[in-house]
């Protein structure tokens, strides 16, 4: 309760995991007949797992929310947003559909170029037609269109998982990543065919969809022959770290302990194998600047990430870290939440950014492209002025100060 | 029942969006943090003293029940609906109107949370010391109405100690401002007081004012085991008696420590018969010092170990024992009974064996950790609900366990107040004249009785459903 950035901003016992679960229980004893009201409670929870890192009886109600999500969604969404990721979704592979009277020409021009299966997808119809909204320019190349199925360098062999964001939105970002494993002493294999890490689906009830993408993913890697698994992104790591070997793990033991043990976030990795007169001679400091780190909660909650990140930072010469007084906030992303709750989600967007604001710092970095996307937009929104960007532009020396 | 024409009343004061009758909104509600349910008919979101004194109102001339929440983490029920009605909830007044750092005073609004009022306050290097172990979600309201205590009552005292003054709602829908904004006031009867405490059965309180402190400038902790609980008890003793004030003196037996141990594998050692975590706080100087002579007076009082923080995280790390003791229980048994007896410091090793004692003859298993420095005691029993028969030996233990409380010259609950859980036990501690005047008191402030019905009074119809509730057994 006290973590749930939900309830913070609204103050309602059905916000929270407690309101939540009963509620759930009470549909499921069916005292509760289904209602737009329980659905719409159900979508509203960032799966953000806030509160399962801080039960004490290791109650996971996020991984419940998501059940239920998936309970609903074969009983058929209803709302417009559910059934968009649906249509989506479900085109796995497939060319993407075009969606009744939201399609437009910006929407069509975006959607050519992403997926159907994207996490992606489900954002920028959406954003494309809404004007309230940042919409980070869509790259002309995406990354993967460049740099695929090379290995680069020499060492040992890390594959980059690149995710959605990575390749359609900041491909700058993954060229940093590449650039910082290179100066690590890895070869970097880059799969061509790697696909969605499957978050969006699953955090939307679509096991199945999740499922296909986590065999496929799987097996371009392990045929990739890489040593070990890279994200950049929060939010894919957790994906490929946990989720994988959960779901994979009966059909596929080999696959779902490989990802299990060798799958890392980008920062945990370099950190956690290489000693700081190594790290120091690879990082590069953008000079003199206040950076903040803003915690992903795919991090910081479901994969305990906090002090690795922070000492990353500390061999900069020249960068302080600014470490704002009160406790961790989620940006309020939370993928699909975002869209279904728009407004909610600015909220707690607004609550993030201003911590930093407040805190002195001139830049903010973070290690999620999922909040990376909102705090940007946080920014824009609410003239914060900070410079937002992920914590490898800061370690390899490319944000401008 | 509430007929439409009374949520229509309702929706006019506060707005539709504001009044629910949801389902949903229903069910979520109906409980609190014990395992009691209980629906209600109606849930407002209340905004302002305004808003509130138009409700009250209302539920006057209709009539129908009012039931205030603040963020329903109470322990004995206080927030349940138990004869339906309206609950008004605070959560969302939850502004801090001023600090101010002159005076120490701060006021606020019910609905504000304890740990982020203390999170504000700190910010501007002042301290608000009550710090119930809820405070990351409990409200001011509800610390207020219930009277919260927490670790560091041992110096600082509890919720009452630090209201100043109020503005609240009578049951009548009468607004009233009591107390003083100073730090002192004599003028008439203590109508502050008489409102903390009471559970929301006299008023709604809409404004809280509040004392604040300066922050100590630095803060340690210390952490000793020993062979036997009642040489931790004694050296608790020793340390109050030798004239230092510790700001927590909290206290874990065997099988505490074990269940602990079992669960975080920290190293406490298995056998030891208890456990004291103690924490000084003041000027730097000062704190080192108390810090030392504690650890000397423990290691006499045949310590088998004394662990001393020396930084904020290893600080941390020694309450780590503490705070795992909750978790760690539902892992001997799928059900906690719990009670928050308080008994004189010195009587702490009596209480224990009398608990141990009744453990045995009763079957149960019995774990006890708490504040030692002020006798309050969380009693925890660990059942399977699904056994009746050990739902029977667990009525008749705590009935016990009371008795042997009062006995000793104890009260039944420290912190977590009466509302339905112990109002069958009430007539234990209170006599007959006290709950009188009680009741006056209700009637001259809630003539219509429209505040929270159902707790702390009640009939013996009333009294014997509650008991039915408390000690069914799960199918
Ligand atoms: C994990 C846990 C640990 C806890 N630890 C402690 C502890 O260490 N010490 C302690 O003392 N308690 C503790 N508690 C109990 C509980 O948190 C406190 O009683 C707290 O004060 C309740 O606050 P609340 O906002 O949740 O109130 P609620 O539970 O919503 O309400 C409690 C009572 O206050 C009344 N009330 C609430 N707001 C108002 C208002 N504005 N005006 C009038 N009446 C009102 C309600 O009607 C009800 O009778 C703990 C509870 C939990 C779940
Ligand atoms: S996962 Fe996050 S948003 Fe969802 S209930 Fe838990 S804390 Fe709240």
């Amino acid at each position: 309760m006290s973590v749930c950035p939900t309830y913070r901003e609204t103050g309602e016992e059905g916000m929270v995991a407690r309101g939540k679960l009963t509620l759930i229980e009470a549909f499921q004893g069916e005292e509760l007949p289904l209602s737009r009201k329980f659905r719409k409670l159900v979508e509203t929870c960032l799966l953000c797992g806030a509160c399962a890192r801080h039960c004490a009886n290791g109650v996971r109600p996020d991984n419940l929310i998501q059940w239920q999500r998936s309970q609903l969604r074969e009983r058929g969404p209803t709302s417009w947003t559910a059934r968009l990721a649906t249509n989506t979704l479900e085109a796995a592979g497939q060319w993407p559909r075009l969606m009744g009277p939201a399609a437009s020409l910006a929407q069509a021009l975006i959607c050519k170029k992403i997926p159907a299966e994207s996490g992606l997808h489900l954002r920028f119809p959406l954003a494309v037609l809404s004007q309230r909204r940042y919409v980070p320019r869509l790259s002309h190349s995406p990354f993967l269109t460049k740099v695929s199925d090379r290995a680069l360098g020499h060492g040992p062999k890390v594959g980059l998982f690149v995710g959605c964001v990575g390749n359609y939105l900041f491909p700058q970002i993954s060229e940093a990543i590449l650039e910082l494993l290179g100066r690590c002493g890895y070869q970097v294999i880059v799969p061509g065919d790697q696909r969605c890490c499957g978050m969006p689906a699953w955090a939307s009830g679509d096991v199945e969809t999740a499922t296909a993408l986590a065999e496929h993913n799987s097996r371009v890697f392990l045929e990739s022959g890489c040593q070990w698994v890279v994200s950049g992104c929060g939010t894919c790591s957790t994906q490929l770290r946990t989720r994988i070997p959960e779901l994979l793990g009966g059909a596929a033991p080999g696959a779902a302990r490989f990802f299990l043990q060798q799958s890392v976030d980008l920062v945990a990795f370099i950190v956690g194998q290489l000693s700081p007169v190594v790290l120091r001679r690879a990082l590069k400091s953008p000079g003199k600047v206040t950076v903040g780190y803003h915690d992903p909660c795919h991090l910081l909650h479901h994969q305990s990430i906090f002090e690795e990140p922070r000492r990353l930072l500390s061999l900069l010469p020249g960068v302080s870290v600014a470490d704002p007084s009160d406790t961790h906030q989620c940006c309020g992303h939370g993928g699909l939440f975002n869209i279904r709750n728009y407004r909610l989600s600015s909220q707690i967007g607004l609550r993030s950014i201003s911590r930093f604001d407040k805190s002195g710092s001139d830049v903010l970095a973070t290690a999620c492209m999922g909040c990376l996307m909102q705090l940007q937009e946080s920014n824009w929104r609410h003239n914060a002025g900070l410079t937002v960007c992920h914590l490898v532009e800061v370690v390899t020396g490319r944000v401008a100060t | 029942m509430l007929v439409r024409e009374t949520i229509r009343k309702l929706s006019a004061i506060v707005g539709r969006e504001r009044c629910r009758t949801d389902r949903e909104d229903l069910i979520c509600y109906g409980y609190d943090a014990t395992d009691l349910h209980y629906s209600p008919e109606a849930v407002v979101f209340a905004e302002d003293v305004k808003e509130i004194a138009a409700i009250v109102r209302l539920a006057n001339e209709t009539p129908f029940y009012l039931i205030p929440r603040g963020a329903g983490s109470g322990m004995s029920g206080g927030s349940l609906p138990v004869r339906g009605g309206v609950v008004v909830a605070l959560s969302q007044m939850n502004g801090i109107l001023s600090i101010d750092t002159e005076n120490l005073v701060a006021v606020v609004e019910p609905g504000v949370v304890t740990g982020h009022l203390q999170a504000e306050v700190a910010n501007l290097g002042l301290f608000y010391p009550p710090d119930p172990a809820s405070l990351g979600f409990c409200t001011i309201g509800g610390n207020v109405a219930e009277c919260a205590g927490g670790a560091r009552a041992l110096k600082y005292g509890v919720t009452k100690d630090y209201v100043l003054g109020l503005e609240a709602v009578l049951g009548t829908g009468e607004l009233v401002r009591t107390g003083v904004q100073t730090a002192k006031g004599v003028v008439g009867y203590d109508l502050t007081k008489l409102l903390v405490g009471s559970e929301g059965t006299l008023a709604i309180i809409t404004k809280v004012v509040l004392k604040l402190l300066p922050q100590p400038e630095s803060r340690r902790t210390l952490m000793a085991v020993f062979e036997q609980l009642g040489e931790a008890i004694t050296a608790v003793t020793r340390i109050i008696g030798s004239g230092l004030l510790p700001c927590a003196l909290e206290f874990m037996d065997q099988r505490s420590i074990r269940c602990v141990e079992d669960y975080l594998n920290i190293g406490l050692p298995r056998g030891a018969g208890g456990l004291l975590l103690i924490e000084v706080d003041g000027v730097t100087e000062g704190v080192t010092r108390h810090a030392e002579e504690i650890r000397e007076l423990c290691l006499r009082e045949r310590a088998q170990r004394v662990d001393t923080a020396g930084s904020e995280a290893e600080a941390d790390e020694l309450w780590q024992a503490r705070r795992a003791v909750s978790p760690a229980l539902f892992r001997l048994n799928p059900d906690k009974v719990s009670e928050d007896i308080t008994v004189p410091r010195n009587r702490i090793p009596d209480i224990v064996a009398t608990l141990e004692e009744i453990g045995q003859r009763q079957r149960l298993g019995i774990l006890c950790f708490g504040h030692a420095g002020d006798g309050n005691i969380h009693v925890n029993i660990m059942i399977d609900r699904s056994d009746s028969d050990e739902v029977a030996r667990t009525k008749q233990a705590v009935k016990e366990i009371f008795e042997a409380t009062l006995e000793l010259g104890g009260t039944l609950s420290g912190e977590h107040g009466i509302g339905i859980t112990k109002t069958p036990y009430l007539g234990m501690e209170i006599d007959e004249i006290g709950l009188d005047a009680m009741r006056r008191i209700k009637t001259a402030l809630d003539p219509k009785g429209i505040l929270n019905p159902g707790k702390i009074f009640l009939d013996s119809n009333e009294r014997a459903a509650v008991m039915g509730k408390l000690w069914k057994t799960r199918r």
